[in-house]
């Protein structure tokens, strides 16, 4: 395998590919946070503000996960095959959940009547919880592994899915979110809904504590092999370390109203706790429950070098733009939310 | 879609990942994102950036589109008329891997099947520009601004559909030369080695191999090589399995050229009409709105006709082994839900695009008006745009003055 900088090209995919989901699970995180709570405001003012505080962003966030599927789709298109045909139920109910999302937020307030809007408020809510929920299910099953067998297919039903484990891991996303877009919504409303969201992030985040201490004790319990990694090189210690330093900060941060460091820090918590993911896997990116020699590794699962070597070129030249004009967006729409002509 | 490869054709997705993969990530990295960063700006920035940046945020969605174009068809260009690959393993776990990505990238067929896409995108585009502002138009609503986006888009459509004469044909040309079975099935031609004829509309029996309709004798032959008795290698010169189902391809084939030559003679028709001044009377008459459906269809035509050919990567043996192997158990919930799904959603897109208290002032809502953070009421320049005097019941029949223009 050729290597650049030193680490093999399949390494640098496995880093590209781990970017860019974990940019996906920050950014996207926070609108479908946004979504879940949205139920929680009862006037239509504070939803619409809700709604138009995700506005200008949410289709630039979304797009993450569809370049994640593509890197994921050219540098390991083994994993990507046998994955994704695994999962089939979940990613078609989380496609359909990210269609009902986008067409709620756009036909919500193109009429008056109250039944629409009610309507397309709950689609909306009901279809980014799914979306959370799907994700975080389908992230469970990937920690704890898959019955892979030697032709490199599934050999299970999709009701194997429905473990205590990877639901847990469902709902611990799901709060994650949830609290990541109440924060997010602090930073960007003022009046009525931001006093609303002074209670309501308190609550999420007594959720997502409570939910991420249940689930960290279930991973030493369900997932030992998580573990082994992490005993036999102990430094990497310090990112569980530092996610439970700064899920215990976060409380503290919202009750001194220091909205945009608490926002850092519940990116940040969504960020490491991927790391800790994929540091527990590497290089294994598919483990097989059926036998380990059946396993989808970044080497045995990956695309040729050569086709390695051109994405990553294609990857080092696109990925700071896309970075570069997210960010100039984001600065474009700083600020609290204004409602004006052309609102949602 | 890039996700129903994994889920519905895992088989295949491992045999070309490498390469199809490739086009898909860098569609991913340069189009979707760019495309979908700067809609924000262009739907929601009007009053936060100056016009000049707001220009800019168009132009990148649009380029945004362009790119997600390119990216795509040179990856279904590269399934059609596969080039710079080579073969690795053997078996299930066989392998295309990539020799040379611009040869890849410009395929036998990208660059032909790319123009015919993108400006088959800007016919169906402009088509939905035309029947939005005819129909506010028709409402009296928004009329200045329809009456410049219908000649901007009727200009765009009438160019476009002309163009689309020149790239289908040379698209064609393509085909004869590359997949001469598919070029065969779009006409029905059987006979190993003769002229063949061009069929405007009609029925392949394949068990005849006869062919019932109205056709140009040697019309085919005309087309390809300008000598109506110039033989056309036909069906009966592949093995059967390389065969394409042919009627559904003639079918298609012929769905697309049909509305693709009403479209023009909409188009033109309507240019004509706007020159002469009469088009007012025409856009009542219903005329020019039936542009509206036809458009959409004109595109699934196509696409359908490009997709129906010989299997792609023609030739390669082993892919026949992995379709077997392709597994079919859960194939069918995610067609029925895409479609349905897309099927439902439609009727409730209607040209609506300003909220209702903003375009109807007489008729609010809510107890007060929208207002911003600084107290104050919504856009001076839309509220301008609606005349006061606007009926509050205009009834789809209403009739008031045409605008002569």
């Amino acid at each position: 395998m050729t290597t650049f900088l030193g680490l093999d090209l399949a390494v640098w995919w496995f880093l590209v590919v781990g970017a860019v989901f974990t940019g996906y699970a920050v950014l996207d995180g926070f609108d479908l946070g946004a979504g879940a709570i949205h139920l929680f405001f009862r006037k239509e003012e504070s939803r619409r503000v809700a709604l138009n505080a995700i506005g200008p962003v949410w289709d630039g966030n979304e797009v993450w996960l569809v370049i994640g599927g593509g890197t994921l789709f050219a540098g390991f298109p083994v994993v990507y095959g046998t994955v994704f045909s695994a999962f089939y139920i979940p990613f078609m109910l989380f496609l359909v959940a990210l269609i009902f999302r986008a067409i709620s937020i756009k036909f919500r307030s193109k009429e008056p009547m109250p039944w629409w809007r009610k309507m397309w408020d709950w689609s909306y809510s009901v279809a980014s919880i799914v979306v959370a929920l799907s994700l975080g299910v389908v992230l469970g099953n990937i920690i704890q592994g898959l019955p892979i067998g030697a032709d490199r297919e599934f050999h299970g039903t999709w009701l194997s899915f429905l473990n205590p484990y990877a639901l847990l891991v469902g709902l611990t996303t799901v709060a994650l979110s949830a609290q990541h877009g109440a924060v997010y919504l602090l930073l960007k409303t003022e009046n009525r809904i931001f006093t609303r969201l002074t209670l309501i992030v308190r609550q999420t985040l007594r959720v997502f504590v409570g939910l991420y201490l249940l689930l960290s004790a279930a991973t030493l319990w369900y997932v030992p092999h998580m573990l082994r990694v992490f005993l036999a090189e102990p430094w990497l210690f310090a990112v569980p370390l530092l996610t439970l330093g700064l899920v215990l900060s976060i409380g503290r941060l919202i009750k001194r109203r220091r909205y945009f460091p608490a926002f850092i820090c519940s990116g940040s918590i969504a960020a490491l706790l991927l790391l800790t993911v994929a540091a527990g896997l590497f290089p294994v990116l598919v483990r097989s429950t059926l036998n380990p020699a059946w396993n989808l590794t970044i080497y045995n699962a990956s695309s040729s070098p050569k086709s390695l070597g051109i994405m990553l070129i294609i990857a080092a030249i696109g990925v700071p733009l896309v970075a570069t004009y997210t960010g100039f967006v984001f600065w474009v729409f700083r600020g609290k939310v204004r409602l004006d002509a052309a609102s949602y | 879609m890039e996700f129903e490869f994994g889920t519905n054709w895992a088989t295949y997705s491992r045999y070309v990942g490498d390469i199809f993969g490739s086009a898909l990530a860098a569609e991913g990295i340069f189009a979707f994102a760019l495309e979908s960063g700067f809609l924000g700006i262009l739907l929601f920035g009007w009053h936060r950036v100056s016009p000049r940046v707001h220009f800019f945020a168009t132009v990148m969605v649009a380029l945004g589109s362009l790119f997600s174009a390119v990216w795509i068809v040179v990856a279904n260009s590269w399934q059609q008329m596969p080039a710079g690959f080579h073969l690795v393993g053997s078996g299930l776990t066989v392998r295309t891997e990539v020799t040379d990505f611009w040869a890849m990238v410009f395929n036998p067929s990208s660059v032909d099947r790319l123009s015919h896409a993108v400006i088959g995108s800007f016919l169906a585009g402009s088509f939905l520009v035309l029947s939005v502002s005819a129909w506010y138009l028709l409402k009296g609503r928004f009329v200045e601004s329809s009456k410049a986006a219908f000649k901007i888009a009727l200009a765009v459509a009438t160019v476009s559909g002309l163009g689309q004469l020149f790239t289908g044909h040379h698209s064609a040309n393509g085909v004869a030369v590359n997949q001469p079975a598919k070029l065969a099935a779009f006409e029905g031609h059987y006979a190993a080695a003769a002229p063949a004829e061009m069929y405007l509309f009609g029925w392949v029996d394949t068990k005849t191999q006869h062919v019932t309709g109205l056709g140009i004798p040697g019309g085919l032959s005309f087309l390809l090589h300008q000598d109506f008795k110039a033989p056309v290698r036909g069906l009966n010169s592949f093995r059967p399995e390389d065969r394409p189902p042919v009627n559904f391809v003639f079918q298609t084939y012929h769905l697309m050229v049909a509305i693709g030559m009403t479209l023009i003679a909409l188009t033109l028709l309507a240019c004509w009409l706007l020159w002469r001044g009469r088009l007012a009377v025409a856009l009542a008459a219903g005329r020019v709105r039936g542009g509206r459906a036809a458009a959409p269809n004109w595109q699934s035509g196509g696409l359908v006709l490009g997709r129906s050919g010989p299997p792609a990567l023609g030739g390669v043996r082993a892919a026949a082994h992995l379709a077997r192997a392709v597994q079919d158990r859960n194939g069918g919930p995610g067609l029925v839900s895409a479609d349905s799904l897309h099927a439902g959603v439609r009727p409730a897109f209607r040209p609506v695009s300003v909220p209702a208290e903003q375009e109807n002032p007489a008729r609010p809502h809510r107890r007060s008006p929208a207002r911003g953070r600084r107290g104050r009421a919504p856009l001076a320049r839309f509220q301008a745009q609606q005349p006061r005097h606007f009926p509050r019941h205009a009834g789809r029949f209403a009739r008031r003055a045409q605008p002569r223009f």
